[in-house]
């Protein structure tokens, strides 16, 4: 049995349970397994816009380890949210490192971003799911003025710089835990109901 | 009032891990670490915000027939309440997933609902009654963080007719009829090749004299000769589709107890396509075609020709199905004599076998197609293997009986055209059979 001959029967095996000759027309596509790819790319380049590869010791492989496994459960599950995962491992690395550098963090907004919005998209669609271009391009138009605000924080956040106690920090992490309980209490209410098998 | 969308397990994680580590980094005295807690946590929460409410609806709309590919297109329609702005649609046939898409909806700011048309194209071996498709849809809000309830399911039921394949020549019935038609028959009349040269008789016409002959055989105009033709004739068709069974490729099928893959074509399927491409080539030929069914005891559609007679043809093998336990003939239907009579069966058991050595026998020149699909048998298990084998050895000895009793057998899963030319090559060396002798 040559290689080609088992590619066959992988192919007729998978095609076993579907039906063919059916498509929606006219219509420009990618496949969903191509998406869910680019998103476990994109979330791959979080780690690496973090400093991941900066970081020494058994805590860098430990780190590292977690990454890569985030990654492939991106690629794999990507319904249950697991790029959560990588924006706790780029703060922390952020915690533990210390200060980055304006460029570093600003690349680093962009790929949080970009990683997001394609776990977003990857989340929705089953390897077989034809995408509609339309579908990311309409969602990377509608992001950048937010991309363009963060690349403005950070900024603000650079010159500042670490370290500087802002007049009025207290009043600033009062504000911030007040903001965190209630956008929670807004999204948490709604989450519960998500329950119910998606299609 | 309609539920707000749901929220997706992608969005609340990424909103989640957000306010973890804003207030982390709020509390670390950390900008760097609150801004990328932030990001997600401002962009998770203005998207959910802003997540619609109310339902999505598709709606499928009648199918139409392409006529240059044979594929059926129809019209299907979303329409999903603002602010949605994709639609995951999933098609089904038959139980079994067919198409998945996330198409998006058009960007308008009105608070009216948005509707977004996609054509649906299917294309089917299967002829006959059969479901177009199912839709079923979910609504996605802005970011892709909400979700609606499924949509639908939306069914649309078609009726597909048989597309008739060219064949190059048919055979003829053994006796031709009528004095017109674009056959020539055996008998003296007008329009045909030349039958002889005989004397002038009383009822020839004068037009018919051949003065070149007269005037060499008879040159003082004491007789005079005239030129006989034959006649032109038609020919009379029965097509008999055996509509009592129903088989697909895969023997494993045949018990009933799964059902056939929509993207099989079943012997029906195969038989309506012949039906209709014979009854297609016969008519074109200014032939009358009729169609009776073994299946089911009613009138059969007398022999007629023209257009409409396809027509009628064609939406009757369509609606051609098996229908309950057939009832076991005591003899065989009466068919219009001469006519050539075309059976197109499985013949898996004997009932289409015995019709078909009946009418041989009392005289009708009988062609019996079998449109038995190339089957499956290699995924099969030793016990169904065996038992599939059983079958078709019976179905060989039932052929073998059939071509020995002069009944011409056609396999349509191989060439049919070649098949049909050979046969109406064969009458033409056989005397009295449709050609003078």
């Amino acid at each position: 049995m040559t290689a080609g001959d088992v590619l066959r029967a992988l192919q007729a095996a998978r095609d076993e349970d579907r039906v063919v000759g059916v498509e929606l027309e006219g219509v420009r596509t990618l496949s969903g397994a191509a998406v869910r790819s680019a998103a476990a790319l994109l979330s791959l380049l979080v780690p690496f816009a973090a400093g991941f590869a900066t970081m020494r010791g058994p805590v860098a492989a430990i780190a590292d380890a977690l990454a890569v496994l985030v990654v492939l459960l991106v690629l794999v599950r990507p319904r249950t949210g697991w790029g959560a995962w990588l924006l706790v491992l780029a703060a922390l690395r952020l915690l533990l490192g210390g200060p980055v550098p304006a460029w570093q963090l600003a690349a680093l907004l962009l790929v949080i971003h970009a990683a997001v919005l394609a776990t977003m998209l990857a989340a929705r669609v089953e390897p077989r799911t034809r995408v509609e271009v339309e579908v990311p391009v309409a969602l990377v138009r509608r992001a950048w003025p937010v991309q363009l605000g963060a690349q403005v924080a950070g900024v603000l956040v650079w010159l500042v710089g670490p370290g500087r106690t802002l007049p009025g920090a207290e009043v600033w992490r009062a504000l911030a835990l007040v903001a965190v309980v209630v956008l929670l209490l807004v999204v948490l209410p709604a989450a519960r109901r998500d329950r119910e098998p998606d299609r | 009032m309609a539920d707000r969308w749901h929220v997706t397990a992608a969005a609340t994680g990424t909103v989640l891990a957000g306010a973890v580590l804003l207030a982390l980094g709020a509390f670390a005295g950390r900008g760097d670490v609150a801004l990328v807690g932030a990001l997600p946590l401002v962009v998770g929460a203005w998207d959910l915000l802003r997540r619609p409410t109310g339902e999505v609806r598709p709606s499928l709309g009648p199918p139409a027939r392409a006529d240059d590919d044979g594929a059926l297109r129809a019209e299907l329609s979303l329409e999903a309440p603002a602010g949605a702005v994709a639609v995951a649609v999933g098609v089904h046939r038959a139980g079994l997933p067919a198409a998945d898409a996330l198409l998006a909806l058009p960007d308008e700011a009105g608070p009216g609902p948005v509707t977004r048309r996609v054509p649906l194209v299917v294309r089917t071996v299967r002829t006959g009654p059969q479901e177009l498709a199912t839709v079923e849809v979910q609504g996605l809000g802005p970011g892709l963080a909400a979700a609606s309830e499924a949509g639908g399911p939306v069914r649309r039921d078609a009726l597909v007719l048989p597309s008739a394949a060219p064949l190059r020549e048919v055979p003829l019935p053994a006796r031709l009829r009528g004095l017109t038609g674009a056959h020539v028959s055996r008998r003296p009349g007008e329009g045909g090749d030349l039958r002889d040269v005989h004397q002038f008789h009383p009822g020839d016409r004068l037009r018919r004299i051949d003065w070149r002959v007269t005037a060499r055989r008879s040159p003082g105009l004491s007789e005079l000769y005239v030129r006989g033709e034959h006649a032109l004739a038609e020919a009379a068709v029965m097509l008999v589709v055996d509509s009592r069974d129903e088989v697909g490729p895969d023997p494993r099928t045949w018990a009933g107890s799964r059902p056939t893959r929509p993207d099989d074509p079943t012997s029906l399927d195969v038989a309506r396509r012949a039906a209709a491409s014979v009854a297609r080539a016969f008519i074109a030929g200014g032939d009358r075609v009729g169609l009776d069914d073994l299946g089911v005891v009613r009138r059969p559609l007398p022999p007629g020709g023209g257009r409409g007679q396809l027509d009628r043809i064609t939406h009757a093998l369509a609606l051609t199905k098996p229908e309950g336990w057939s009832r076991h003939r005591v003899r065989s239907p009466r068919l219009p004599s001469g006519a050539l009579v075309v059976v197109f069966s499985t013949f898996l058991d004997d009932e289409p076998a015995d019709a078909a050595a009946a009418w041989r026998r009392v005289g009708h020149r009988v062609v019996a197609v079998d449109v038995l699909p190339r089957l499956r048998t290699a995924h099969l298990s030793g016990r169904a293997a065996t038992a599939a084998r059983l079958v078709l050895v019976d179905r060989e000895d039932r052929l073998a009986d059939l071509r020995d009793l002069d009944v011409e057998v056609v396999t349509w899963r191989d060439d049919p055209a070649l098949a049909l030319a050979v046969l109406a090559r064969s009458d033409r060396r056989r005397p009295g059979a449709g050609v003078p002798r």
